[in-house]
Order: structure tokens, then C-alpha cells, then sequence
């Protein structure tokens, strides 16, 4: 509740300085906000766009949570995202004839395998070579944000085509839509069902709490007999399989196919999404929903508003800034009681009532 | 307090000192008079607030009410700084050092630039220091690679370059062989003897009398008393501090040997942190017996737990617990054989701290049913055995769902062996089981211990305070330079250990 009160604190200090600084540079930031809040949440389109672009986010900003929860710090989930969308077209391309309730599970299943698969080949790297995992990850990225596009550029590029994409995936494979005047699929209902999966994977299952364990205290794991190299193949694999499943949805709900530029930095974005949630499903999934909308409304803004698109980066910026900081202002204010609390100051081991010798 | 009115005014005087935390009065109008060139013992319980009170004149806390008075002026010690200004410092249990740098530069580290002076000088000025402990640390080394004992060393010797007035230790020989201790506590004597003063805090009784002029009880966050050592006994003492009469010291019942339960033969590994590798060492344990490991910090003995629990990997030789060959076994599959294990920095290597009660029961619990099935947990049941494990091992704790950081340290310590023994391991491997705790808890600790040998298992023991292992112990193995050098039985008189300890091996056909 209290860490709740604080970021909402944070945030609205986020948005006040933002004020400020586009106060100072003529913009009127009464109108940028309305226009931000109606291009973000203003019409049910809106919304709904707005919630298109939640999917991905959500689900990648799951994906670092997770990983970050066990300390395994990722950044690789851009490139997990990009082969579960590639897993998931070549999946649903393979299988023209299947039955929509057969190949939409199962081109999901596709991607989330090929997240898994990219997310583990870090762990393993990290288990076996001592690779840290920050750089692992972001070279990890390249290799794949560029094998797709060499594979674009060729071996599965629409036949007759001049643009880098992959032929539209069968019908049977496409998530239908919730509306038929906006774009948005019943994947939505995934990130939700992805969320409470995390929650169950973190306090329901061992593997959560080894991995939470171990993330906490390497050596209190250690000496109980929790292998620090299991933990993080586990972590690497549901972290990977997360954010293969946000490249499943774009593929089949959004864009219906495999192309350049699908992924639009979500794995990236993701990263400050989950810190700000505090890597906990819940405040991840509130956290994405929010950046979604501003993402949103950020087009709308410009447009209505004339605030460049960099300001919305900024004002981006600014929230991490204050929700991360403001933690860190906060334990600072702390620091006096925390010190105490870190030495035993435990009540008193006799009543004072005891009666003097 | 009698104040002689020709006397000059006292280094330190604490008045009516009142520190409250939510629900907890820490210090409750607490006096205190420390005078320039005397050595201080303040004895106390875990929870008497003597921590509070040196978080207090360290400036780390701010108290509620009470006024401190330096050299006869009042002063407001608001902030660590403020304190160091008035050449305050604090030794801490828990030492602040940073592991990647070198002692040189920890021990200079957060000085101005004139204060340091060239680094050279700095340096001499160091090794002129460390000369003084009749250590081998040297200023270049790598904080991390010393031992415990050692880390601590480092941190006096910070102090000192500080032109400490008042140097405040906080239990400064818990880590420490006994030798060790009384050069700290030589040194500590020719700081106060330059016209400063040294506060000590510990539980220890023999330290009060060999090395206190004064000593002030705590209970209860109140100053209780203060006296000349020389004129008072240790009973008086203790009756002062628990506000009642111990119980006598456990008597071990006399037991014939079992079967031997865990065997290490020839153990050799690489060197950890301690800077000392096994080297060949072997010992037994048998059922129904405690084996206590004496010995000089930072002679292997962390090696030889972690080479124990399959945490270290083994060069050469062979463990054995019940005649199942756990060399080649991981952590988790030689818990499930039968040893446990209290691992001896609690801290570090037993508790998660960010965990309630209930997780880091099930940290020690594992992947067991009934607690965990099929990769479930069940925490209806692992909720269940941590309300047993409070109440058969009096932890003093709210619930099982707050922080397990909120309790002190004796209590955790409690919570860290109550869950060991739910396993109802063949051997326990207990090091340092009483490190740091106060009377009631270490009490209950050494209880459980002799419990574990009255039932027939076994105890492999690992402590740095000799007392403790000669009143447990059943036979007793000094370890020295990875190695055990020499055998003795709790008869043997401490002169003899010590010298082992130390590393002078005894005479041919003594060892058993």
C-alpha cells in the first residue's frame, strides 16, 4: 500500500516536472495533457488501441520482472520476442490446414518455445561460461533482431514482394478480433492470464521461490541446497517464454505476419515498465497499461497539441526517474531507521517490571 | 553517581537517554559516564539496548530525549560525521568494509586528502599498525581474500588511524582465538592509556574482569549499574544483567561411542576466502558424540563446512555420513542424506533476510513433502511447522508472515536451528552456533546440541570460543592451517589447545 502511495506520488511529480519543462519551452501543458489522456483513453478506439499496444508490453515487461526478481538481470527480451514471432509465423506457415483451435494454441506454443529456447541459450551461457548476463542478453539481440531481418530479406520472404515481410498467415492462425472497428484481438485476454501465471510460478511453485531465493541471497541458497544453475536455466526459460509469446501475439493478432520493425523496441521498453511495477505482475500489468496509453496518446498529442514525439520520451523518462529515485529518496529518509533496524533491536529480553536484586 | 567535584569533567557522559522504536523502548532514561583512559565494558542481553546506545553515539540513531555530554559540553551527535568529528569510533559486528579494495584502501577510504597524506606515508603509517596485531595482512591485499577475524582486525586499525578518542567495540572477540584477543584488547589498553577511552561490548564475563576497568550492566535499555571490575564478581554480574539466576551450565551425561556416522578422510581442497586450502584432513564423528573443531579463525574451517555440504569441490579424499559416499553428491542430495547444517555466518549464508518466517523455513525445509509436492507448495503446511518450530524453539517472533529481519539475532539464530532439526539430520555440522547471541538463546542452542547427542546422532562442532567447545565438546580436534593438528578431550587444559591452535604440534603419541 505504502510503495502504491509512493509511486503514484512519483508519477505525479513525473508529470508536474514535465509541466514544467514544457511550460518552459511554450508549450501550454493543460492542453498536452488533455490531448495526451484523450489520445490515450478519449474514444473506445483509443482505448482500444491503447490496448493493443498493452499486449506486447505487458508481456515483455513480465518477461524482465521475472528475470529480474532472481537477480538475473535481462535485457535480452527484444531478441526473445523477435524468435517467438518468427517460432510463431514459421509455425502457423508450416500448417496452412489445421483448425483454428488446434494452430492458434499451437503457433503460440510455437513462439513461446522460441523465446524459451533463445532466453535459455543466455542462461546457458551464464551457467556454463560465467557470461554475464547483461551483455550476453544484448549481444544475444543483435544476432537475432538481425537474423530475422537476414531471413526477411530472403528465405521467407513473401514471394513477388518488395517489402520485408513474410506471406500473411492462415486465417486459422489469426486471433479474431474483440471488435470489428478496432484492431484489437482476444489476446488481450493473454497478458492477464500470463500475469497470474507469474504470480502463481513466484509464490505457488518451488521453482519461483528457489529462483526468488537465490536471487536474494546466491549463498543462503547455496547452503540449502538450491543450485544456483538450475534457478537460472528455469528463469532464463519462463522469462524467454514470456516474452515469445508477446512476439506470438503481434504476429497473430496485430500484424498477421512476420516483419521488419514488429517488435518497436518493446523489449527495451520493457525494462523500465517492470521497475517501475516493481517487478510484481501486478504493478507491471497497471505500469504497461499506463505507458501503453501514453504511448497512444503521444500521437495524438503531437498532432493536437504540437508537442514533439522526444517530449513524450522525456516525460517517460521523468516517471522512471521519480518512481525509481523516489524509492531510493525514500530508503535514503529511511536510511537512520533502517541502519537500527539492521542491528537487533529487539524489546527487551526481561519484563522492566522484573524486580532489582 | 559520585561525582568528585575536582575531578575533571568525564570523556562522555550520557544523560537520561531515551530511545523508543514502535512498540519497543530501547534505551529508557539511560545514564552513562565513560572517563578519558579507561577501558569500559558494557554487558548486557541481546535486546538490553546496547546496540541502540552505540547507534546513538556513533550518530547513526537520533534519540527521543536525554542529553550527551563531551569533555563537559553538551553536543548533538547528529550524524556519523558529527561523531568521527569528535573522534568517535565504532567497530561493529557486522563489518563495513568494501571486499574488492585493498586494506590500505579501506582503511583510508572517506578521509580527506590532508588526512591521508601521501600514500606512502599512509602505508607506513598502516604497516606500523598492523606490525603492532602481529598479523600477516598485508596493505595491499584484497579485503576480500582475508577471514573473518582478520576483516576485523582491519577494521580497529581503521579506527585507529582515525585518532580515535573513544573507540566503541561491539562484541570485538567473537571472531577472535583467544591469543588474538588479548593483543586487541593490549591495544585497546594503549589507546586508552594516550588519554582516550575504550567502550566494549560483550557478553563475555572473563573479558569484563581481565580487561575492564568499569563496567556498565544494561537491562532493559536502563543502566542497571557501574563498577570498578575489581570489585565485583561474575555471579553479581550476571544476576544484574538477566535480573535472575542462571541455570548451571549443562552437564554432559557421560556416553560410549557409536558407529561412526560421518567420516572425512584426507580432505583437500583449494582455498576460499580464509586464503587456506584443506590439506589432507580427516576426522570422524561418531553417534551419540560431539566433535568439536578448535581453532584459530581462518584455518579452514569454512572450507571445511563448505567441502562438507558439497558447496566446495573436493581435490582429494572422501566423505562418507552413514556409509553413503557423498563426495560426488550435490548440496541438495547430501541435506537429504542426513547432515544439516547452521552455517556460520548467519547473515550471509543462513537467512534471507527480505523473507518472512514461513519462507526461509522453507528455505531450510527444501523440496520435501509434505511441504512441497510435485513442485507445489503448500503453504497451509509450511505455515504449520513454522508456528511448531516457534514454539518448540521459543522464538520470539510476531507471526509467521513478518520479516524474519525484524527479529534479533538470537531469535533468527533460534528459526535457523529449529528448521535444521525439523529434518532430524544424523550429524549437524554447527558453526559458530552462538556467535553473537544473547545468554538465553545460546543457552538453548547448546541444549539442543547436547539433545542431538543424547539421541544418538551426531554433532560436528565448529567454534571460535573454547570455552564452548570444551563444555560440549566429546573429543576435540584442533584445526590448524588446514589441517587437524592435534586431538584433545575437554580435560586437556587450555594451554595445551592454545598451543595447538597456534600451530605447535604436540608430542609424538598424544593423539588418540
Amino acid at each position: 500500500m505504502r510503495t502504491l502511495g509512493l509511486t503514484l506520488l512519483s508519477l505525479a511529480a513525473a508529470l508536474a516536472a514535465g509541466a514544467g519543462l514544457m511550460a518552459a519551452v511554450g508549450i501550454d501543458p493543460v492542453t498536452a495533457y488533455r490531448e495526451l489522456g484523450l489520445g490515450g483513453l478519449g474514444t473506445p478506439r483509443n482505448v482500444a488501441e491503447t490496448l493493443l499496444r498493452f499486449c506486447p508490453l505487458a508481456l515483455c515487461a513480465l518477461a524482465v520482472a521475472v528475470g529480474f526478481r532472481a537477480s538475473f538481470f535481462t535485457i535480452g527480451v527484444e531478441g526473445q520476442f523477435y524468435f517467438g514471432a518468427l517460432g510463431t509465423a514459421l509455425a502457423a506457415l508450416a500448417f496452412p490446414g489445421l483448425p483454428p483451435l488446434i494452430l492458434i494454441p499451437a503457433a503460440m506454443a510455437a513462439g513461446m518455445a522460441a523465446g524459451a529456447v533463445w532466453g535459455l541459450l543466455a542462461g546457458w551461457l551464464k551457467v556454463r561460461f560465467g557470461v554475464n548476463e547483461v551483455i550476453g542478453t544484448l549481444m544475444l539481440n543483435y544476432i537475432a533482431v538481425l537474423f530475422v531481418q537476414y531471413l526477411l530479406r530472403g528465405p521467407i520472404r513473401a514471394p513477388g514482394s518488395e517489402v520485408q515481410f513474410t506471406p500473411l498467415i492462415p486465417a486459422a492462425a489469426m486471433l479474431p478480433r474483440v471488435v470489428p472497428w478496432a484492431r484489437l484481438s482476444w489476446g488481450i485476454a493473454v497478458p492477464f492470464l500470463a500475469g497470474y501465471a507469474v504470480q502463481v510460478f513466484q509464490r505457488r511453485t518451488w521453482a519461483g521461490f528457489r529462483a526468488q531465493a537465490f536471487g536474494a541471497n546466491p549463498l543462503a541458497a547455496r547452503y540449502a541446497g538450491i543450485s544456483g544453475s538450475r534457478s537460472v536455466l528455469v528463469v532464463t526459460a519462463v522469462s524467454g517464454a514470456l516474452a515469445g509469446l508477446a512476439g506470438a501475439l503481434v504476429v497473430q493478432g496485430e500484424f498477421h505476419r512476420l516483419q521488419a520493425g514488429i517488435g518497436a523496441d518493446y523489449g527495451y521498453t520493457a525494462i523500465p515498465i517492470a521497475l517501475v511495477g516493481q517487478t510484481n505482475p501486478a504493478g507491471t500489468l497497471v505500469t504497461a497499461f499506463l505507458f501503453a496509453a501514453m504511448d497512444v496518446g503521444a500521437t495524438m498529442m503531437q498532432l493536437k497539441a504540437a508537442v514533439p514525439l522526444p517530449m513524450v520520451r522525456l516525460l517517460e523518462g521523468l516517471m522512471i526517474l521519480f518512481v525509481v529515485g523516489g524509492r531510493m529518496v525514500l530508503s535514503a529518509g529511511l536510511g537512520r531507521r533502517v541502519a537500527a533496524h539492521l542491528r537487533p533491536v529487539s524489546p527487551p529480553a526481561v519484563p522492566p517490571a522484573a524486580p532489582q536484586p | 553517581m559520585p561525582a568528585d567535584p575536582a575531578a575533571p569533567p568525564p570523556l562522555l557522559r550520557v544523560e537520561a537517554l531515551t530511545k523508543s522504536f514502535p512498540g519497543v523502548i530501547a534505551n529508557d532514561r539511560l545514564n552513562l559516564e565513560v572517563r578519558a583512559g579507561e577501558v569500559h565494558a558494557v554487558l548486557g542481553e541481546n535486546g538490553a539496548g546496547k546496540s541502540t546506545l552505540m547507534n546513538i553515539l556513533g550518530g547513526r540513531l537520533a534519540p527521543d530525549a536525554g542529553e550527551i555530554q563531551w569533555e563537559g559540553r553538551k553536543v548533538s551527535l547528529a550524524s556519523p560525521r558529527a561523531a568521527a568529528a569528535l573522534g568517535i569510533a565504532m567497530v561493529h559486528q557486522h563489518y563495513l568494509l568494501v571486499p574488492r579494495l585493498s586494506v590500505l584502501e579501506n582503511v583510508t577510504l572517506g578521509l580527506p586528502r590532508f588526512a591521508r597524506g601521501r600514500p606512502a606515508d599512509a602505508e607506513r603509517r598502516l604497516r606500523a599498525l598492523l606490525g603492532q596485531f602481529e598479523t600477516k595482512i598485508d596493505p595491499r591485499q584484497a579485503v576480500e581474500t582475508l577471514s573473518v577475524g582478520e576483516r576485523q582486525k582491519v577494521e580497529i586499525i581503521k579506527a585507529l588511524f582515525r585518532q580515535v578518542r573513544l573507540l566503541i567495540l561491539d562484541e570485538p572477540t567473537a571472531a577472535l582465538a583467544p591469543h588474538e584477543a588479548r593483543q586487541l584488547f593490549r591495544i585497546g589498553r594503549a589507546v586508552a592509556a594516550q588519554g582516550n577511552a575504550v567502550i566494549f561490548i560483550t557478553h563475555r564475563m572473563d573479558e569484563v574482569h581481565a580487561f575492564g576497568d568499569r563496567v556498565t550492566v544494561l537491562r532493559a535499555g536502563r543502566n542497571v549499574g557501574t563498577f570498578a571490575t575489581a570489585e565485583t564478581e561474575p555471579r553479581a554480574l550476571v544476576r544484574l544483567m538477566v535480573g535472575r539466576e542462571l541455570a548451571p551450565r549443562s552437564v554432559r551425561a557421560p556416553r560410549a561411542p557409536g558407529a561412526v556416522l560421518l567420516e572425512a578422510v584426507e580432505l583437500a581442497t583449494a582455498a576460499g576466502e580464509g586464503a587456506v586450502g584443506l590439506d589432507r584432513l580427516s576426522l570422524e564423528v561418531r553417534a551419540g558424540e560431539i566433535v568439536g573443531i578448535a581453532g584459530v579463525d581462518g584455518n579452514g574451517q569454512d572450507e571445511l563446512v563448505e567441502a562438507l555440504l558439497g558447496l566446495r569441490r573436493l581435490r582429494a579424499g572422501r566423505i562418507t555420513l552413514n556409509s553413503q559416499d557423498l563426495s560426488s553428491l550435490d548440496t541438495a542430495a547430501i541435506l537429504a542424506g542426513g547432515l544439516g547444517v547452521v552455517p556460520g555466518d548467519r547473515h550471509a549464508a543462513a537467512i534471507i533476510e527480505d523473507f518472512d518466517l514461513r519462507q526461509n523455513v522453507l528455505l531450510g525445509l527444501g523440496p520435501t513433502p509434505p511441504w512441497v509436492r510435485g513442485g507445489w507448495l503448500d503453504w497451509r503446511r509450511i505455515g504449520q511447522t513454522t508456528t511448531e518450530i516457534v514454539q518448540r524453539f521459543q522464538v520470539r517472533a510476531p507471526r509467521p508472515e513478518d520479516p524474519i529481519a525484524r527479529l534479533s539475532g538470537g531469535h533468527q539464530q533460534r528459526l535457523v536451528l529449529g528448521r535444521v532439526l525439523h529434518r532430524e539430520p544424523r550429524v549437524l555440522v554447527a558453526a559458530q552456533p552462538t556467535r553473537g547471541l544473547d545468554v538465553g538463546s545460546a543457552a538453548l542452542v547448546r541444549e539442543r546440541l547436547l539433545g542431538m547427542r543424547a539421541a544418538g546422532r551426531g554433532v560436528l562442532l565448529l567454534s571460535m570460543d573454547l570455552d564452548e567447545v570444551l563444555e560440549l565438546s566429546d573429543r576435540i580436534a584442533v584445526i590448524f592451517a588446514g589441517r587437524i593438528i592435534g586431538w584433545a578431550t575437554p580435560t586437556t587444559s587450555r594451554t595445551e589447545i592454545g598451543l595447538l591452535m597456534t600451530g605447535i604440534a604436540p608430542r609424538r603419541g598424544e593423539t588418540p
